[in-house]
């Protein structure tokens, strides 16, 4: 019998009382947040499953410009929340409304997209874009990791039972800044077979930064330096568009994915790169972006 | 294990067994307007209101269900007083295998209760992880809206016979309206 | 042919069962439940090819919880087809309960009972299998090769009917059939085009996952509630699979959630059957969703060569059409799929020379079976790109190429007696066909002549496309439906019927036909169907027949109930029976003078001459009427990713008198949505092993509420003389049209002429950089 061991489920009211449990190392125990994951695959030999689901953790708050979202609000949250869609020209709402279908999107929390990146973890791509942090919260300590960092590798992995993600951090969106999402799909509700997130950042007419991140070709989501590299610092960047989204279609790393080749992986990842750039850069309502 | 959870309205202290989903308990309950159809939560024909809200079924492992309020369509309407919804679906032709319909009920449900006058596209959004097979979505898009304006007119006159008879205050009116 | 004016038909009457299915109280199969139920799961190949070369079940047996453990040595080796098709089907035995070898990845090799659903799935794990793999056949195209492996090996599999099947060659069967001289038609032409196109395997995906539950009754029959489209030949294939008296079994089908051909099919009957008889036990087993994709049965993949020719003017002189059929490791309708590859598409056209061929060829993919459309879904897309493209090099608009070449009513069509399932007695005939109004009405409605070849430049480019299809309704002298009415003392009226409502409505419709002949309102049948105990036989829920075939049974049985109530009637009026009419639940005689159906029913039952006032009767057909429809769509197709959008979507069609428009209109509507994600999204992904590697809706791509486009749904004004009331099917008709109207709206868009479905962006850039690449 599946979840044989299970002896307890607990539901913590407070963030230390939870991890008090969840780093007790005498007992297999779980964290769970929406808990798709544990439906899908119960955990073997795990004895106290810990509900996250009490924890003060449902909000989205915006502080001097940041926006702070708890690790279990759901999904369908940052898709009704004005904050969310008024944050970053719409990029976390463009993707928050696209994870899933409705009654997915009423599990899955914030937390467990980030922590486990499944294929169909979108927030992951807008989250390493916006370079935002994620708070982990271990039993002595309280630590922020950069999305950067964060998404070396496989979050679930790395964090240790004992820690928790509580919080992830979207730092003020720049007045200067531009950000665009796509998400490309053979349907509505599916995983993204490719997805591209960019932020730009401009002072007068120079490109000062950018992000570009590609989701959906591996299981992290990855950014491509050379195509940064050729647009960061550059005035009159329009001109640079096509060599850009050409070097983030080579720099891509992929793996196998069953609905398509890896050629058409590379051809869409040239044409999102290329579609976002354009519509940033040549958004004509916007009236400071119109000469970039 | 056993857990306490409230299923239409009764509180239920039932023993949980394994790994089993809160899809396969209600069934087992003897909840079987609730239905099996991917186990992926892709199909929405498990959908169930938990705390207010339209969920998959079979992605809740039923351990974890404890304190949660858990709405099926059979706490919508009876065949003598059925739910605006439900009879919008039958005029409608939204209802032809049936195996969608008490999930899509419920999910319109949900969308109606906090946008009672949804767009078509909010209607196609509240709907977009229940899977209909025989109707091609069009009819039962047009129950939501039949409903919708159903329920709508029927607050109204509510309200209006409420303020004859017992000259509610204007606040309240606004409110409503 | 005017229609007449209706009462209770030609009326969107609420479905009867809907209200029920709403409150969630209606119940399916797996909402059945008895006392001491076990729960039975099939262990299932990994292989596409192997020989069992032995199977170890002890651990299995030991687990806690097991009741028992089945392999081939263990059940009777009797072929068989797992079609629900008339007897003697047009498919092989060549099937068994559980066999030595398997022949797909999902085959069965084991049979487990356990005491719940878990363990019998932790049992399945337990038992050690030594197999020998062979070679497999993953490719249609090389079945017939010398060198192939062959699949059906065995010396016990035969095919019932006097046709040839030669499984030493994989082939199940082959068709030739053909009217006047295709050489002579093409030399007499101007142009001809031949083209060949494949179109992919895909679930049928009712939303109920395929469950039976079996016990043996006090009377130590075996009683059977199942997913089934076809009860009584559920019955039948399941005595001869088990070798138990047919008087020994009853079938009862339940509320169905959706068929559309992939319940035609006996694939669970069996296992329940042959465990409850076994362990005396009442025994339930449900497929997962997974079991659904990979050993439910699937619509046959087809390549399909065609060529066309015509005169210069347009005029078609020839068209020759050939199919190689790729039915799976099992024939079940193998032949007929094929057959109506053909039979859906050639009569169609005013054509002297016409010519089908085909081969159905077994291989070690999925096993194929019914599917909604049914030969004429793979048909249509030869012939409708075919001649999309061969009025294109003639530079004639589409619209005016069909006008000039489709048949109008009335028609003999001399290549259905070449084709046909059954014997044809005379020449066969299409009587009404308004197949040119369809065309006309669905231009208009989309507003083609004005929006066709205006691609415009840039990124996106829109395209106009469509496509004429037909269907049948029901098979001519094969299919025989029954039902029985009798009255009540209240004067309402049961009506049993092995006509098989699997969700599509037929108790409403089948009811409604009846109130009409019995003037009385549909809530005065109370409609029982399909229980092979208690309603009279029907073939069940395919090919179209049951608003046709099932509704001029009903029609029938009416008629002969209402002359019963006239005798009783015109006695209680003290006159004759050809003094008296029938109205509004009334007998009435001269002067006005009438008795109520409640008073005849009470005299009748309780006061003088008692007897029951009931009826039977049963139809067989010397037609099956087709519907037609003219689908008409606009796309645009985004020319740097591939990805092709519905933006409209306009289907006229012609199925005679809409016995409910409601109803009609949803088939209408969800047929088509159907063949909407068939042609853009849905696909089975094989590995290099055979092994299907999506089967789950995360990565078999459904259309949801967000994917649908505008869709407008014309029915033309039509009237079929042999129908009852004038009607004809709608069932299957629309899922055809998709596929082909979409590949050549992206011609119209893109210049691209796209030959394998479905049309998904990755191969619409392949070819759009192909063609770029010159």
């Amino acid at each position: 019998m599946k979840l044989a061991e299970l002896q307890r489920v607990s539901y913590p009211e407070t963030i230390a009382g939870a991890i008090a449990i969840l780093s007790d190392e005498k007992r297999q125990t779980v964290a769970v947040g929406g808990g798709i994951t544990f439906a899908f695959t119960p955990p073997n030999n795990v004895e106290e499953m810990v509900c996250l689901r009490r924890l003060p953790l449902n909000y989205i708050s915006k502080k001097g410009g940041a926006i702070h979202i708890g690790a279990t609000t759901p999904i369908s949250e940052l898709v009704s929340s004005g904050v969310i869609k008024g944050y970053a020209d719409g990029m976390i709402w463009d993707a928050a409304r696209r994870i899933g279908s409705t009654l997915n999107r009423n599990l899955i929390t914030v937390g467990g997209n980030l922590v486990q990146p499944f294929i169909w973890s979108d927030l992951s791509t807008v989250a390493l874009a916006l370079g935002a942090g994620i708070i982990i919260q271990d039993k002595n300590k309280r630590r922020e990791l950069s999305a950067e960092e964060f998404f070396s590798r496989i979050p679930a992995k790395f964090l240790k039972p004992g820690s928790l993600v509580t919080e992830i951090i979207f730092p003020p969106f720049a007045k200067n800044a531009r950000a665009a999402y796509e998400k490309f799909t053979l349907t509505e509700f599916d995983y993204a077979i490719l997805k591209v997130a960019i932020v730009l950042i401009r002072t007068g007419k120079v490109c000062r930064e950018i992000t570009i991140v590609v989701g959906g070709a591996t299981v992290l989501p990855q950014r491509v330096r050379a195509a940064e590299d050729i647009l960061r610092g550059k005035k009159g960047v329009q001109i640079l568009v096509n060599e850009a989204s050409e070097l983030a279609s080579e720099e891509l790393k992929l793996v196998r994915d069953i609905r398509c080749s890896e050629k058409y992986k590379r051809d869409l990842c040239r044409v999102q790169v290329r579609g976002i750039l354009e519509k940033i850069l040549l958004d004509q309502k916007v009236a400071e972006w119109k000469l970039f | 294990m056993e857990i306490v959870l409230t299923i239409n309205g009764k509180e239920r202290r039932v023993e949980v067994v394994g790994a089993e989903t809160l899809l396969d308990l209600l069934r087992r309950l003897g909840y079987k307007s609730v239905k099996f159809g991917c186990g992926e939560g892709a199909c929405g024909v498990c959908t169930v209101l938990m705390d207010g809200r339209p969920v998959n079924s079979c992605l809740i492992l039923a351990v974890t269900a404890g304190g949660r309020e858990i709405v099926t369509v059979d706490d919508l309407g009876t065949r003598d007083n059925p739910h605006l919804l439900q009879t919008a679906f039958v005029e409608s032709g939204a209802v032809q295998c049936g195996f969608c319909t008490p999930g899509m009920i419920l999910a319109s449900k949900a969308l109606l209760d906090r946008n009672a006058s949804p767009t078509v596209d909010e209607i196609k959004q509240a709907l977009d992880g229940n899977l209909c097979r025989c109707t091609g979505y069009v009819q039962i898009i047009e129950a939501v809206q039949l409903a919708a304006r159903r329920i709508r007119a029927k607050k109204k006159t509510g309200t209006k016979r409420k303020k004859t008879a017992a000259k509610k205050p204007k606040t309240k009116k606004q409110k409503i309206t | 042919m005017k229609p007449p004016k209706f009462n209770e038909v030609n009326k969107s009457v609420l479905k009867i069962d809907a209200l029920g299915l709403a409150l969630g109280e209606a119940k399916f199969t797996d909402d059945f439940e008895k006392p001491g139920m076990i729960y039975a799961k099939l262990l299932r190949s990994p292989h596409a090819h192997a020989r069992i070369k032995s199977i170890n079940a002890v651990k299995a047996k030991s687990h806690p919880g097991v009741v028992a453990v089945l392999t081939h040595k263990d059940v009777p080796r009797i072929p068989i087809t797992t079609a629900g098709q008339g007897y003697p089907e047009p498919s092989p035995y060549d099937e068994f309960i559980l066999d030595n070898k398997v022949r797909y990845v999902g085959d069965k090799v084991a049979l487990v009972a356990a005491e719940t659903d878990e363990i019998a799935e932790e049992a399945l794990q337990l038992i050690e299998v030594e197999y020998e793999v062979l070679p497999a056949v993953l490719d249609p195209r090389k079945a017939m090769r010398a060198s192939a492996p062959i699949i059906h090996d065995e010396k016990d599999c035969y095919i019932p009917i006097p046709v040839p099947y030669e499984p030493e060659k994989n082939r199940v069967a082959r068709i030739d059939a053909s009217v006047g001289d295709i050489k002579k038609g093409v030399k007499n032409a101007a142009m001809a085009v031949t083209d060949e196109f494949e179109n992919q395997t895909a679930t049928h995906s009712a939303l109920e996952p395929h469950c039976a539950l079996g016990w043996v009754d006090e009377n130590g029959r075996l009683i059977i509630i199942s997913t089934t489209q076809v009860p009584f030949h559920a019955r039948r294939i399941l005595s001869r699979a088990l070798q138990i008296p047919q008087r020994k079994i009853r079938i009862i089908k339940p509320r169905l959630g959706g068929g559309f051909g992939g319940k035609q099919e006996v694939i669970l009957e069996q296992y329940v059957g042959l465990l409850a008889l076994k362990l005396n036990r009442p025994v339930k087993m449900r497929l997962t969703r997974k079991e659904v994709f990979i050993s439910a049965r699937v619509r046959h993949n087809m390549i399909t060569k065609v060529q066309v020719a015509a005169k210069k003017d347009g005029e078609l002189t020839a068209i020759d059409l050939y199919a190689l059929s790729n039915t799976g490791p099992y024939g079940t309708h193998g032949l007929t799929v094929a057959s109506n590859v053909g039979t859906r598409t050639l009569p169609m056209f005013r054509c002297p020379n016409l010519r089908f061929s085909s081969d159905v060829v077994y291989t070690n993919l999925s096993v194929a079976g019914a599917y909604r459309g049914y030969g004429g879904t793979q048909g249509i897309l030869a012939t409708a790109i075919v001649m999309d493209d061969l009025a294109e090099r003639l530079g004639i608009d589409p619209v005016d190429f069909y006008l000039k070449n489709v048949i109008v009513g009335g028609t003999e069509v001399p290549i259905l007696k070449e084709l046909g399932e059954g014997p044809v007695i005379g020449q066969p005939h299409i009587s009404s066909c308004e197949l040119t109004a369809c065309i006309k009405a669905g231009a208009e409605a989309i507003d083609w002549k004005k929006k066709r070849g205006q691609p415009g430049g840039g990124r996106y480019s829109r395209g106009m496309g469509m496509a004429i299809m037909m269907q049948g309704s029901s098979i001519p002298y094969i299919d025989m439906a029954s039902s029985t009415i009798k009255l009540n003392d209240d004067g309402s009226f049961n009506l049993l019927m092995g006509a098989t409502d699997i969700g599509q409505g037929s108790d409403t419709v089948l009811a409604q036909i009846a109130a009409e002949v019995l003037t009385v309102s549909t809530d005065e049948i109370i409609v029982y169907s399909s229980d092979t105990d208690l309603t009279p036989f029907d073939v069940g829920a395919y090919a179209s027949s049951t608003t046709y075939l099932s509704g001029m049974a009903v029609k029938d049985t009416a008629e002969k109930v209402k002359e019963q109530m006239i005798a009783v009637g015109a006695r209680m009026l003290n006159t004759s029976p050809d003094k008296v009419k029938v109205a509004g639940g009334r007998v009435i005689g001269p002067k006005e003078k009438s008795v109520t159906f409640k008073e005849i029913g009470l005299r009748s039952l309780y006061e003088e001459d008692q007897f029951q006032i009931s009826a039977t009767a049963s139809r067989i057909s010397q037609e099956s009427p087709p519907p037609f429809a003219a689908h008409y769509v606009e796309v645009e197709v985004d020319r740097a990713t591939g990805k092709v959008r519905v933006v409209e979507y306009v289907q006229a069609v012609d199925c005679g008198t809409l016995i409910n428009p409601t109803l009609a209109r949803g088939q209408a509507i969800g047929a088509l949505m159907n063949g909407l994600s068939y042609a853009l999204t849905e696909r089975y992904i094989y590995s290099s092993k055979g092994v299907m590697l999506n089967p789950n809706y995360g990565n078999y791509k459904l259309f949801y509420t967000k994917d649908i486009p505008r869709i407008r749904t014309i029915f033309v004004p039509s009237y079929e003389p042999t129908g009852p009331f004038g009607a004809k099917s709608v069932g299957e008709i629309c899922i055809s049209g998709p596929l082909p109207a979409i590949s050549n709206a992206i011609y119209d868009a893109v210049d691209i002429r796209l030959h394998r479905t479905p049309f998904t962006p990755d191969k619409v850039l392949e070819a759009l950089q192909a063609r770029e690449r010159g």
